[in-house]
Parts: C-alpha cells; structure tokens; sequence
C-alpha cells in the first residue's frame, strides 16, 4: 500500500469510527426516569370500568394515597382522582389484581439492573489494556525505526538476494574446469540426501581465490542458480565491528537463517578481511574481536554443528583476492576443502565473455570477436564487461540516440578497450611494473606469428604472446599447447606470418633489445 | 461516576470521538509546521518522514495516545524539526521560523473553519446528527488548539511567532529565556487552562 494511500485509509477509518461511535451515543435511549410522569386523572367510577374491562392493569398506590394504573396496550399511567372506593376494591377483586409491590415505576427495575460498578471497571480494564498494547507496540515500532540497539546490532546483514538466483553458469565466461568441478558441488545441492546415502561426504566449503573482477562472486551466484537454492550474500567486512562479540553473533545468525532455508548457498564476500592468520602482527583488542569472529566462523564451518540434529545442507562459499594470507585452519580439509582458483580469462573464457556482453547488440561485419578476445589478453572479466558497455555507449552515441539500433563495429570496440584500460591509474600501473618487477611486459601492438630459435637448436613457431625480461610465451601452434621460453637461450627470432611486414619489423627490431642478447 | 450505562456509552463515545478529532488535528498542525518547512527551503522535516498526514506518523505516545484517552481532553504530538538555516536564500531565519511556527495554528483554523461549513451543512440536513456533533467538535477542538498554540509562551508556536516580531535585541532575550521561560509557560498554562478551561473542553 502505498503512503498516500494508507493515510487516507486511516483517516477515513478514525472518521467512520467516530461518527459510529457519535451514533452509538446517541441511539442509546435514556434511562427511564424516576420522577412520576403526568398521570392522566380519571373519575373513581370510570378507573373502576376500565379496570373491570381489563383496559388498565398493574396497579399501585402513589403517595397520595391515590390509586394509580398502566393501561395494559401501554398507555397511563392513569390515576383515580379520589381515595380507594368501594366501586374500585370490587373492580380490582374481578379482575383478580392485586397492588404491585411498591416501587417508583415498573419499568425501573430493569434500567438499575446489572451493577454500574463492575460495568465502569471493566471499561477501565479494557482501556488500560488497549493502552498497554498500543505503548508496547509503538516501542517496538520506535525501534523498528531507529538505528536499532545493540540486539538489533547482533543480527545478521547477510540479505538473501535471491529467493531463486537466475543466474547460470552460461551467464559466466571462460573457466570451464571450475564449472566441472562445481558441477559436483551442484549435485550435492540438488540432492543432498541422496548423496550422502552413496557415502559421499558432501562439500560444506568452496574458497574461490583470483584477482579482483574474475567473477568469484558471480561464480557463487550461479552454483545456487544452477542448483535451483537461495544464496545469501554476506561480505566479511560487514563482520569487522567495534565491539567484541558483535561479529560472532552475525556468523552465528548468519549461520543460522542459511540453514532454516537450507539446502542454500552461504557466500561470504572478501574472506581475507577476517579469515587472516590468527596471531600474526601486533596484539591488539582490534584483533581480538576479528580473532574470536574468526573462531567463530571456524566452529560454524565444522560439521559438529553443520549436521546437529535435522538442520539442512549448507554450503559456504568464499572468495578472497588474498588465499596466501589466510589462516591455515580455515584452509583445512573438513572446512574450505575445495579450493578453486579464478585467474584471468584465457583465450576461450575471453571469446566467451566478450560474446555474453554484445549479446543482443548488432555487431558490425568487422568485428570478429576471436580477433578481439586476441587482443584483450590480461583483461579480466570485469575489464572485458567494461569495455562492451564503454563500446556500446559510443555507438548509441555515434547512432543518435538510443531510440536507434546501435552498429558495434570494430573501432567502438577498440575505443571501448582504452577505455577499460585507462580506468588504470598511473599508480595502478606503477604498482603492476613493480609487481611484475623483472621488468617491463612487452607486448606486441598486433598478433605476431614468430620463429623462435633456442640454444640448442629447437625451433618454436606460434604467435608472440608476451615477455618480460626473462620469459617469451607463445601460444601454441594449430591449438596445441601455449609454450613459455626462456630468453636466455634465445639465438634467433624471425617473423613470419599474415600481419604486416612493417609492423613486424618494428616489433622484431625491439625483440633483441628487450630480449637482451646480441 | 456515571449515573447508568447509557450516560457511560455516551461519554465513552464522546471521548473516542474526540480523541479522534484531537489525533486527525494535531497531525494536521504538525504537517503544516513541515510543509511550511518544505516550501521555505527546509528539507529536514521531510527527510524525518514529517511531511505526511498519517497520524502514525506524528502521534506522541503520551501526549496524543494516554492523556486523551484519560479523558483530559487535550493533547500534543511529537514537534516537527525546523532547521532554519536551511531555509532558501532570501527567506531570513527570523521570517522563515515565523512562518513556520504560525503555519501550525494557522492549519487548525482553516480546518476549524471547513469543519464549521461541514456543520452547518449537517445540521441543516440532520440536527444533532453523528456528522455534525463530529464537525462541531472538530471546531472547537481547532480553535482551540490554535488558540492555545498561540499563545506566547516558550515552547508553544505563539512563542516564535512573537519572537520573529520583536525587535532583534528583544528577540534574542526572548529566546534566551529557555529553560525559565519554560517553567513560567507552564504556570501561565496551568493558569490558563483553569480560567479557560471551557475553551479546551470541547464536547466535555
């Protein structure tokens, strides 16, 4: 319901309920009063024939002495206007009445009746309690809105994201062996009863490792995907607080709603930022709490409390850019038994990404993908995303607008490849020249096919990959097996092949240069 | 206390009746105070979810839920937050929170005043009617609360009001009055509302 809505609602409501409420009022009729109504006077004989004729019954004597009656269709009262006569005593004696027991009215019994007392308590019983439900809900509402104490601290921020993840793994590029080897993860998931029957211990945690942007996360959405369960997402930073015990409290609740919708997949983001090494660097009360976090996270991963008493199949997977500097306990079989690491897109999985990211957009007739997944080696998924969407945005641009179908050529791809790459700061490239540290990546402007000859005679023929200062890869010739040569045993490099004999021989002129030997 | 049932349904309805109105008034008063806000510039009311006419939105536990209920027939909801440095260029502070403030009361006349329509078109078609007695009460509920609210004591809008027409000295002493000022307010209350006491007793 939307606000608007839900406010008019109320208002409506309140009105009715008061005007109801005025109505009520209202309709209810007054008491009947005590003080004597009008009586209307009748001689002592005609009371005496109406009385005989049975038109007025119920008699009393008011204070005057005076005798006084109802007429029976409702009417009266009517009152003798003389002291009891002979006539009337007779009429009375036909009729067989009698005097009614003294008392105001005959009516007045019943507005007395029931006792106003217990009536004003019991009022006062419901309006007390229907005030101490409305404070009690209106705290709970408060804390509803507030930022939450410390119980509410306590709970998890793992959100299931998916009730059911769309995601597949034909969603995801490139890494064909770690699909083979999830496909038995994905097994289990779909069965885990059945499995566990044929004597399979059934995996409980999948550490995906590999640089940022290589589709860990992804990669965990679409096991759950393919497994048809609900994935939480939790990221581990989220379990990094102030306080100590508040992160172990997550797990455990984090723990715990995975399992109540078990079987599921538990994916814990950027492990490394708890799953550290215990014990290294300085000791600190910072550290005790990602310790006892840690701990925690260890106990919950363990089977003793996986498999107590019906709770459903779990499994956790992780993903962490950092595996080497995890602690050695989470690493052991029983917890994250199954490592996989996530590297950089190979040709296939590049070839692959660059098709899952211009599906559905017009390709040019220049564009040959397998040219371009050439040209992006050492892109990772991300980059390869990147450059898609950077090229599609020029070509709607170049279209007008995108009312018009976009035409992907070649050059929005190559625009698009910059352009993914320039989100590399200069920084970030001074990092990678430090990393790769040997020396600088040389990498060829073009696809080079190239005649490598070795020390010993050997000849490699395959198209130039990379080097560096001390390694020359090639990528296999005919699909065969990508080879990586030693420069230092380098005697010769020619170049052969279909790129252009300029480019080649720019290329080759730098090859000695780089390589180092004469 | 209640002479018999009949005389305890129709002060129980009469009471409900009036906490309603009380309730639909002060979440009216209150949104005028945000939207008045809202129109000069200050978004902080909105951003507290108090541009809105949902009562739940604005209620005061104690001061629109228990005490009317008690049957004191008088209440107040939770303050609406001004910020009047946010307020646009070219409104002043000392305007703006004028503004502001009196929109409050301002609010409970208007509504006085279209319930008092809703009255006489009512009681022209059904004298005594359950609409009208609500219209009724709606009037006196309004011209109440605004009279109350104006009246110029610290922490009612009456108070701001007149502290942006003072003169600048005189407005900053009156301001700074704060705590005492306060207190005092709360005797003249008391005072008031037992010289006045029939103004503040709708349908009582």
């Amino acid at each position: 319901m939307s606000p608007r809505l839900r406010t008019a609602s109320i208002w409506v409501a309140l009105l009715l309920m008061a005007v109801l409420a005025l109505f009520v009022g209202m309709s209810t009729p007054d008491a009947p009063q005590s003080a004597p109504m009008a009586a209307q006077e009748l001689g002592p004989d005609q009371m005496a024939e109406q009385i005989r004729i049975g038109e007025i019954g119920v008699l009393a004597i008011d204070v005057d002495g005076a005798l006084v009656g109802w007429g029976v269709d409702g009417g009266g009262p009517y009152r003798a206007s003389a002291p009891l006569t002979p006539g009337l005593l007779r009429a009375m004696g036909e009729r067989g009445q009698h005097l009614a027991p003294l008392g105001p009215d005959p009516g007045a019994d019943e507005a007395t009746g029931g006792d106003p007392l217990g009536v004003v308590m019991a009022a006062l019983l419901i309006v007390l309690v229907a005030l101490v439900a409305l404070v009690v809900w209106l705290r709970a509402r408060k804390q509803q809105a507030g930022a939450g104490g410390i119980m509410e601290m306590r709970k998890t921020t793992a959100r299931a994201l998916e009730e059911r993840s769309r995601l597949r793994f034909a969603d995801v590029g490139g890494a064909e062996p770690i699909k083979d080897r999830l496909a038995d993860v994905i097994a289990c998931l779909k069965d885990p009863e059945g499995w566990a029957k044929a004597g399979v211990r059934l995996p409980r945690g999948v550490l995906l490792e590999g640089p940022p942007g290589c589709g860990k996360t992804m990669m965990a959405r679409a096991v759950a995907g393919e497994a048809g369960v609900p994935v939480f997402v939790l990221s581990a930073s989220e379990l990094v607080e102030m306080f100590v015990g508040v992160g172990a409290s997550r797990v455990r609740d984090t723990f715990e709603q995975a399992r109540k919708a078990a079987p599921a997949v538990l994916f814990i983001d950027e492990l490394d930022a708890i799953g550290r090494r215990r014990g290294a660097g300085a000791t600190s009360s910072a550290h005790d709490e990602r310790e006892q976090t840690l701990n925690q996270l260890l106990v919950c991963l363990d089977g003793a409390e996986a498999h107590k008493g019906k709770q459903g199949f779990l499994v956790v997977m992780a993903a962490t850019n950092r595996a080497d500097i995890l602690d050695p306990a989470l690493l052991r079989p029983g917890r994250f038994d199954v490592k996989l690491r996530l590297g950089l897109p190979d040709l296939a999985g590049r070839r692959q990404i660059l098709a899952l990211h211009t599906r559905g957009r017009t390709l040019g007739g220049d564009v040959d993908l397998d040219a371009q997944a050439e040209q992006t080696e050492g892109m990772s998924g991300a980059e390869l995303e990147l450059m898609c969407v950077e090229a599609t945005l020029r070509a709607v641009r170049r279209a007008g607008g995108p009312a018009q179908t976009p035409l992907l050529g070649a050059a929005d791809l190559a625009a698009g490849r910059l352009a993914a790459r320039s989100t590399l700061t200069d920084f970030d490239v001074l990092d990678a020249v430090l990393i790769e540290s040997q020396g600088q990546l040389a990498r060829p402007a073009a696809p080079l096919q190239v005649r490598l000859t070795l020390a010993d005679g050997a000849e490699h023929r395959g198209r130039l990959l990379w080097m560096d200062s001390a390694w020359i890869k090639l990528e296999g010739a005919e699909g065969g097996p990508a080879v990586l040569l030693p420069k230092a045993q380098l005697r010769g490099a020619v170049a052969e092949g279909r790129v252009g004999a300029a480019d080649a021989e720019a290329t080759l002129r730098q090859l000695p240069r780089a390589v180092g030997v004469g | 206390m209640f002479d018999d049932e009949a005389a305890f349904i129709r002060w129980t309805t009469g009471r409900f009746a009036l906490w309603v109105v009380l309730a639909l008034s002060l979440t009216v008063h209150e949104w005028a105070h945000a939207a008045e806000a809202r129109r000069l510039g200050d978004t902080t009311a909105e951003g507290a979810g108090r541009l809105s006419l949902n009562p739940l939105d604005h209620l005061d536990p104690l001061g629109t839920v228990i005490m009317p209920f008690l049957g004191i027939p008088f209440g107040w909801a939770r303050p609406v937050p001004i910020e009047p440095l946010r307020f646009a260029a070219g409104v002043s502070m000392r305007w703006g929170l004028l503004r502001a403030a009196a929109a409050g009361p301002v609010s409970n006349l208007v509504l006085a005043g279209l319930a008092g329509l809703v009255w006489l078109v009512a009681d022209g078609i059904g004298p005594g009617s359950p609409v009208a007695q609500l219209a009724s009460t709606f009037v006196q509920v309004n011209v109440g609360l605004a009279v109350f609210n104006l009246l110029p004591v610290p922490p009612l809008d009456g108070s701001r009001v007149v502290a942006g027409l003072l003169p600048e000295p005189w407005a900053g002493r009156y301001a700074r009055l704060g705590t005492l000022g306060s207190i005092i307010g709360i005797f003249v209350i008391a005072l008031l509302l037992l010289s006045f006491g029939e103004l503040l007793r709708p349908g009582g």
